[in-house]
């Protein structure tokens, strides 16, 4: 009898806890900064163009093959904007395929592809299957209008691949100062300790483009 | 009182009083759908139904009109009046038993001097309407939980009657007024623990509700008697349910918790109805919150314990209750002694369920070892 | 799963697997080593942090690798919570067969989203990682690893308490669950048994300390026992199991140092030299080993996933012959099998 009195006890008193129920779809939890949705690409703002140059090593790492991607000869770099020499043409990842596991930003050389760490990487509820095919427009869409501003990236140095793209000195110098004074994976939310920048994938992405320009 | 009208013809008194209960059980049915799902999420902790209507509360209504629309499905080599009768069996007599319960001193359709003997009686039919839900349904596995249905009713309705019975016996009347009535210092919990027991184990096992829901739960597992029913005539298996279940709460706070007059009868003085219907909203609430606490803490028990938990244990413990009550009759002792000898025979009670449910289960087997804790 | 019943008593079980088969094993062959990691995650979807710890371990094993401390120590914290969530749902999926009205599914899960929300901050997924890799892990754990890991363990030892109050001393629990469906010793050893299943029938047998992988043999835990094999004691083993992966993740906490979490001198391309190896783990599931043999190319020649659910169940026969149909639910529900390890 004491086991049943002691059940309706815990019973009880978990009622006086807080429910645990998020009322979707008019409140959603905070996505932590990590979080993984479907891969975007992203729009670099200094030149217009994206970041992605077609280069294909995403596609081939892809486990499942969801990705299709061609490239074309870059108009800016002939007009001398651009230090990109070609650009992705055309681009599709099936949704429906990708398995989200990360693999195709960590292999892109040029930190062109990200996972969405917004709830529109995971509300992908469409009442056909094509519809998940994701065309270069639709996977831009995001990083053009300015929703994505703190993608998750993670480092991609030497240590971890194996390569790195050549750069040259003052790129590596900045890069080599950067990795050595950012905090790998810290998200911007964290509480951050005093000897870090505050914002360091900002730092990390202006390091970039004030290499690349 | 409020139907001074027409207190002149008994029939349109009558009629009207009918008429009350008619509109009032099926829109208190489908709120107590809403109360069972709140209660039973925040005991989970989570919340209930929050969608439709402000805090869910429509929630019942929707339900209700869905299964209204659906079709009314009927398997062809069915019985046929058999399958489409069984529904009305289960939910007749259980309304037939509102006409007798008393809600307040005034609020009731007949105050019958059998009152509780008509109760019993007439609660006791829906076992026939569930072997017919069964039997009706041309299906192996619903004839197979009808039958387990029926032997559960029939075996719990004895100690339940014995638990009710022997309460009947201290104010010697099975008029359900006199024993709100007699109640007037303490309420019949305080002498006949044992009673209340038996009677809230066999309540909760008549109405099939967990921990004894294997026949109806079976539905999850082989089939249950209902198994083939569909829209109106589920809604009405489910209506059977809840509207037995308020009746027990009922009873069992008319019976044992003082009715509407305690604890106002202690200080000598008389409610008013509103007050008495309060004071019975809230005793009623108790039985049905416990009765959705249990639900939601304890699994279900196997037929073969459950059975064996009823004729084994409930049953010899409800003529204890009966006999303690004669001899206290017959020897003229003093009504206090029934609180000693009647919560020693519950210990009893209880200490024996203890043990076993501790022991139960164990197969002997050569080479098995003592159960004790484990680690 | 064909039962043959005579009246209430079974007379014979016949599990029908193969409906899951998804090819776990073929298809690795065309990966390269890092693609095979999420195929573990998706052959035991509830402990996969365990799964993807024997791959890498295996291909550490091939290619002579090591990875470092930081790298091993966040490699066990992880496994451990995943063996917690794992047990966990067991408990929740448990509960609801019995017959508890979803009580305690719901108590399983407030805790199990703690941890899964606290494994999403970290790796950027709910369920299924991707985030070991072969030389280290992917990538290095976020600033407040310390504090959240903290909470998280608190809320967990909570939640672990209220699922033992409501079942484990529950009489009717005791009285669905005690002395059914008894696996003696031998038996256990015979029908291949592993995990939390074996550990209930008394022999003491814990991968962790039978062959120590990584750096478990730093730690102290103890290995939880039964008496009699039977469905309760197989509750109690995985409830107290879960009470000893909190006490090695605190230790883990205070000891884990800063540093790299990857290894030096890695390729881009990982080739691993000729050569096979077989490499297990104490899943929460029980043993969950990978045989891998390689031909010194980027990806492996032949990947075999010894899975801990289909030994387990192969013994459901002989579990539950003689037992009631509404018992034989019971007995599936306590071999806590996923199927996805029972076909691959």
């Amino acid at each position: 009898m004491l086991g049943i009195l002691k059940a309706l006890q815990t019973t009880l008193k978990a009622a006086l806890r807080r429910p645990v129920t998020v009322q979707y779809p008019t409140e959603k939890k905070v996505l932590p900064h990590r979080s993984r949705g479907l891969p975007v690409l992203l729009w670099d703002f200094d030149i217009n163009e994206p970041f992605c140059t077609g280069c294909q090593v995403c596609a081939r790492y892809c486990p499942v093959d969801c990705m299709t991607v061609t490239m074309k000869d870059n108009p800016n770099y002939a007009a001398g904007k651009s230090k990109r020499k070609k650009i992705v043409d055309r681009f599709y990842i099936d949704y429906a395929r990708c398995m989200r596991c990360d693999i195709c930003v960590e292999v892109c050389n040029f930190d062109a592809i990200v996972m969405n760490n917004t709830w529109e990487g995971v509300e992908l509820s469409r009442y056909d299957r094509q519809e998940l095919v994701m065309d270069l427009p639709a996977l831009l869409r995001q990083s053009k209008s300015g929703e994505l501003e703190t993608p998750f990236r993670e480092p991609m140095g030497v240590a971890h691949s194996g390569w790195a793209p050549k750069m040259d000195e003052e790129e590596a110098a900045a890069a080599e100062a950067a990795s050595a004074t950012r905090h790998h994976g810290t998200s911007p939310d964290a509480p951050t300790s005093p000897e870090q920048p505050t914002d360091p994938t900002a730092e990390g992405e202006a390091e970039k483009e004030g290499g690349e320009g | 009182m409020f139907l001074a009208f027409v207190s002149d013809n008994p029939w349109l008194e009558a009629m009207a009083r009918l008429g009350i209960i008619a509109l009032l059980v099926p829109v208190g049915v489908i709120m107590l759908t809403w109360v069972e799902r709140k209660v039973i999420g925040r005991l989970q902790m989570r919340l209930g139904p929050m969608r439709v209507g402000p805090y869910g509360l429509l929630q019942g209504f929707a339900d209700t009109i869905k299964l209204l629309t659906k079709e009314d499905v009927r398997p062809d080599t069915a019985d046929r009046w058999t399958f489409e009768l069984a529904p009305f069996v289960i939910v007749v007599p259980v309304i037939m038993a509102l006409v007798a319960l008393p809600f307040t001193a005034d609020l009731f359709v007949s105050n019958l001097t059998l009152g509780l003997f008509y109760i019993v009686a007439v609660s006791g039919l829906s076992i026939v309407g569930f072997v017919m839900a069964g039997w009706g349904s041309d299906n192996k596995y619903a004839l197979l939980g009808a039958v387990r249905a029926a032997a559960q009713l029939i075996s719990y309705e004895i100690p339940l009657v014995m638990a009710v019975l022997a309460v009947a016996m201290l104010p010697q009347s099975l008029n359900l007024a006199e024993i709100v009535t007699g109640q007037e210092d303490t309420p019949n919990i305080a002498y006949q623990s044992l009673a209340f027991l038996i009677f809230a184990i066999s309540g909760t096992a008549e109405l099939y509700r967990p921990p004894f829901d294997i026949p109806v739960a079976e539905s999850e597992v082989v089939g249950g008697p209902t198994v083939e029913y569909s829209g109106i005539r589920w809604s009405m298996f489910q209506l059977g349910e809840f509207v037995s279940m308020v009746i027990i709460s009922i009873l069992g706070s008319l019976i044992f918790l003082g009715g509407w007059q305690w604890p106002w009868s202690m200080f000598d003085q008389s409610v008013p109805v509103a007050g008495q219907v309060v004071t019975m909203l809230a005793k009623t609430s108790l039985f049905i919150f416990f009765f959705m606490w249990v639900r939601v803490s304890l699994p279900r028990l196997r037929i073969d314990q459950m059975m064996s938990f009823c004729w084994q244990l409930l049953l010899p413990f409800a003529f204890l209750q009966i006999i303690i009550n004669g001899l206290v009759l017959v020897y003229d002792w003093p009504n206090e002694t029934l609180v000693l000898l009647s919560g020693a025979a519950a210990a009893g009670a209880l200490y024996l369920t203890y043990r076993a449910a501790r022991m139960s289960g164990v197969r002997y087997q050569p080479g098995y070892q003592q159960v004790g804790s484990v680690l | 799963m064909i039962l043959t019943i005579d009246g209430e008593l079974v007379v014979d079980v016949d599990p029908v697997i193969g409906y899951m088969h998804r090819g776990n094993e073929k298809l690795p062959e065309n990966c390269d080593y890092r693609q095979v990691i999420g195929y573990h995650d998706r052959t035991d979807y509830l402990a996969q942090f365990n799964t993807e710890h024997c791959y890498v371990e295996a291909v550490e094993r091939l290619a002579g690798i090591k990875a470092p401390e930081r790298a091993e120590y966040i490699r066990v914290i992880l496994a451990e919570m995943n063996r917690i969530a794992s047990h966990l749902m067991f408990f929740g999926a448990f509960g609801t067969d019995i017959g508890l009205f979803g009580t305690s599914f719901m108590y399983a899960f407030r805790d199990r989203e703690t941890i899964q929300d606290f494994f999403e901050e970290i790796t950027g997924e709910r369920m299924m990682y991707n985030y070991f890799r072969p030389g280290g892990v992917a990538w290095d754990l976020p600033d407040n690893f310390h504090e959240r890991c903290t909470q998280v363990l608190a809320a967990v030892k909570l939640g672990i308490d209220q699922l033992d109050g409501l079942m484990m001393e529950n009489e009717v629990v005791l009285a669905r669950c005690r002395g059914l469906s008894q696996v003696t010793q031998e038996d256990g050893i015979n029908w291949g048994l592993s995990g939390p299943m074996l550990r209930a029938t008394g022999l003491k047998h814990d991968l962790r300390r039978a062959e120590p992988y990584s750096i478990y043999d730093r730690f102290e835990f103890d290995i939880p026992t039964g008496r009699q094999g039977d469905v309760y004691d197989r509750l109690v083993v995985r409830l107290e199991e879960m009470r000893q992966s909190v006490r090695i993740v605190e230790q883990a906490l205070e000891e884990m140092p800063e540093g790299p979490i990857m290894a030096e001198g890695l390729k881009r391309v990982l080739r691993v030299p000729a050569g096979e190896t077989y490499m297990r783990v104490e899943s929460p599931r029980g043993e969950y080993g990978v045989y891998l043999v390689s031909q010194g190319s980027d990806k492996p020649w032949r990947h075999k996933v010894r899975g801990a659910s289909f030994s387990n169940l192969s013994a459901l026969r002989a579990m539950s012959v003689g037992n009631y149909v509404s018992d034989v639910i019971i007995i599936l529900g306590s071999i806590d099998i996923v199927l996805c390890e029972v076909d691959r």
